[in-house]
């Protein structure tokens, strides 16, 4: 059991986000519930809230799935509506989950809870194999390129533990992934129900030589430091006045650093625009820092009073992005209603919203098979697809390869203020398809 | 010109600058206060005078420095308030410079807006009202709050901006997508925008952030003696409001608040924590939840999303 945590000073733990998903009764919940419990994880009142629950309904062993379903239309229907957050500590690292739930209608919050996730776990019923849904959240996390992949196959004890079971899932899921590019898959065999592999090793798949989920979890590599690594990206969120050291006025641009570092005395652009400055200071929440790194929020002050406003991208002059209203993204369909060819869609991308339309869709991707296919006709709820954007007005973009914070955009449905799709820019995450 | 690559390859940038927890935790609070404050016409800040509320204007006022805090503070007075945190929030609203708005539950009962049935029963959920009508006296678009995902069952559902309709229901079906922190910020007529900027901070984050920054907080979070009664293992403060029983024992032990709300039915747990450090070390130790512990009033499942869907905060 790993009762208590050691008391760690703040700043030598980390944050790392996981994403876990899986089709409706793969047993998610209860594996999260699994977790936490045997983790001694769970805070007393809730375990003595669980036990009486039990005792209420004269079983046993406790509901796992009950530690994490929290609506009311949850309990009674026993699924899961909406993305919920938990909050695990681990020595040395914080994990934050973000359970997403695998009811067909509810796949646009796997994008939600993927986007920011740097691992994901999917979960596989060992009985029936990897579902549509599986396939779906398991192209989403490959079309995002999250950085590590678990496939957990789940309800081991109801296959007798098999090892043959065990791999030609394994098998499948790992050559679904090759098909897009990525040869590095994990994949655990568990009992939710019963503990095994999930946090202490299961004792009935001595077969098995790989780390428990725990173990994994506790092992996976930190978030990467590569934001800072990217070129600098500051778009910007605000312009507030402040005093110079002259007593002129300056105006700061205030933001987060969606990508690299940027000093005092670097030279720079700002987009879409072009013109040149360079960083005069840079304050980091009220200190003046000299240089910042992403994904710090800062205030810039540029030496010249440029025009500055919210949605301007601010670049390094030598390293820029691409400045341009017309580009191929992944589109990720997400609206009830499905795209309407002639619409007018809000694109907001980093700090900046433009009116867009989808000018044209020149493959969809079949997640089932996977491969690249015609063109759908009608794109709709769900759907992913390649398509060609047009925006009133030009973008400093990347492609969302080469900056995942800024080849990333939304579309919001100006009629019914609904977020109807995510994209990601440039079509690389389907080239190998 | 200083080239990006030369000080990231140095790696003193990534290692000193912004990969530490709390650090990554502030930077994405200060983009959530920003965008807030750029997209809506009207925010405004839920300031309840708790510790939660302090780290929030503590980052607010971070977020916007040398400026003016862009918003004003509204305030839902239950009449219920201990005497400790109202004047803690006049004294810390006049330090920040800040507007503060006060709306009353009792002038909302004296109104008829809603009907109080047992006097001194929680008026926890007559606070929806109170603020639906602060909402739309003030023309408030957004509001700013406090809460975070791992309080409670219910809120670990919520978005970050997460739309409230006309009637200021909070619709768990229908949430807008949020990917990457893209926020969907569009508001119909009447609509209403929460914003949670400490959505992904947990109990222990709020105290070690007020430790580092050196916030601070009401006495009430702080070990004192006080006057309690016990019942179905928790503490009760005695007050004007809750008094004891019919040969009921009072009993005068060292205590602290791990949250604060209402007077009668808020529960403080045994403690000698007299410090921020001390603090910090019980908090890190608790294996009893948060508001398990302290509020008498969330004991029925699903009471919070009940609250949450009629426009609670």
């Amino acid at each position: 059991m790993h009762g208590s945590i050691p008391f760690a000073a703040p700043g030598a733990r980390r944050l790392l986000r996981v994403a876990t998903a899986g089709s409706v009764d793969d047993g998610k919940s209860t594996l999260i519930g699994r977790l936490l419990l045997d983790a001694g994880l769970l805070p007393d009142d809730q375990l003595g809230a669980l036990r009486a629950d039990a005792a209420r309904r004269g079983r046993a062993e406790p509901d796992l799935a009950l530690i994490t379903d929290g609506l009311s239309d949850e309990r009674t229907q026993g699924i899961t509506i909406d993305v919920a957050y938990r909050y695990v500590e681990l020595p040395g690292r914080r994990l934050v989950l973000a359970d997403v739930p695998g009811h067909e209608q509810y796949t646009r919050n796997m994008i939600t809870g993927a986007s920011t996730a740097d691992a994901v776990v999917i979960l596989v019923d060992a009985r029936r194999g990897p579902t549509p849904q599986t396939w779906r959240h398991l192209a989403v996390a490959l079309l995002m390129g999250i950085g590590e992949i678990v496939a957990v196959v789940n309800k081991m004890d109801l296959v007798e533990h098999s090892e043959a079971a065990f791999a030609s899932i394994r098998d499948a899921v790992t050559r679904y992934a090759a098909t897009f590019g990525r040869t590095r898959l994990r994949v655990v065999p568990v009992s939710a129900r019963d503990g095994d592999n999930v946090v202490r090793p299961s004792e009935a798949m001595p077969w098995y030589d790989g780390q428990t989920l725990f173990d994994l979890l506790q092992s996976l590599p930190d978030a990467k430091a590569d934001a800072a690594a990217r070129p600098l990206r500051f778009p910007v969120q605000q312009m507030i006045r402040v005093e110079g050291m002259d007593r002129a006025p300056l105006r700061a641009c205030l933001g987060r650093i969606a990508s690299g570092v940027v000093a005092a005395g670097d030279r720079v652009v700002v987009l879409p625009g072009g013109r040149a400055a360079a960083v005069r200071s840079v304050e980091v929440l009220g200190r003046d820092a000299g240089f910042a790194a992403a994904p710090q929020s800062v205030a810039l002050v540029l030496d010249r009073d440029l025009d500055v406003a919210r949605g301007d991208m601010i670049a390094h002059a030598d390293r820029a992005p691409y400045t341009t209203s017309a580009f191929d993204a992944v589109l990720f369909w997400l609206g009830r209603r499905p795209l309407d060819p002639r619409g007018r869609y809000l694109l907001r991308q980093t700090t900046r919203v433009v009116r867009a339309r989808v000018a044209g869709l020149s493959a969809g991707i079949d997640v089932a098979a996977p491969a690249r296919v015609g063109p759908p006709a009608i794109l709709e709820e769900n759907a992913i697809a390649v398509a060609s954007i047009v925006t009133q007005s030009a973008l400093a973009v990347d492609t969302y390869r080469a900056d995942p914070v800024c080849g990333a955009f939304v579309l919001v449905d100006e009629a019914t203020n609904e977020t109807v799709a995510a994209g990601c820019i440039g079509d690389e995450a389907a080239a190998h398809l | 010109m200083v080239h990006d690559g030369a000080l990231a390859a140095k790696g003193f940038v990534s290692e000193r600058a912004a990969t530490n927890l709390l650090d990554c935790l502030e930077s994405e609070a200060v983009y959530v206060l920003r965008e807030a404050a750029a997209e809506f016409a009207r925010p405004a800040l839920l300031f309840s005078g708790g510790k939660d509320s302090a780290v929030v204007l503590h980052l607010a006022r971070k977020a916007f420095a040398p400026a003016p805090l862009p918003f004003p503070l509204l305030h839902v007075d239950t009449g219920h308030n201990f005497p400790e945190i109202l004047e803690f929030r006049d004294r810390t609203a006049a330090a920040a410079g800040a507007r503060l708005i006060v709306a009353s539950v009792q002038e909302s009962i004296d109104q008829g807006r809603v009907v109080e049935r047992v006097v001194g029963e929680s008026r926890n959920a007559m606070q929806a009202v109170t603020l639906l009508d602060a909402i739309a006296e003030h023309g408030f678009d957004a509001c700013i709050g406090g809460a975070r995902r791992d309080e409670e069952k219910a809120r670990a559902k919520e978005r970050v901006f997460s739309h409230r309709d006309a009637f200021g229901q909070w619709d768990p079906r229908n949430q807008r997508p949020e990917p990457w922190g893209l926020y969907n910020t569009r508001l119909a007529p009447g609509e209403n925008m929460r914003v949670f900027p400490l959505s992904d901070w947990t109990e222990r984050d709020v105290w070690d952030y007020t430790a580092r920054e050196r916030i601070e907080l009401p006495s009430l979070y702080f070990a004192h003696e006080r006057r309690v009664v016990r019942r179905n293992g928790r503490l009760f403060p005695v007050s004007s409001l809750l008094r004891p029983r019919d040969g009921e024992p009072i009993e005068a032990i060292s205590v602290r608040f791990r949250t604060v709300g209402d007077m009668s039915c808020t529960c403080p747990v045994e403690s000698t924590a007299a410090s921020v450090t001390e603090v910090l070390i019980e908090v890190a130790a608790a294996r009893i939840s948060e508001r398990g512990a302290t509020r008498a009033d969330d004991d029925a499942e699903a009471a919070m999303e009940r609250r949450k869907k009629a426009g609670y905060f």
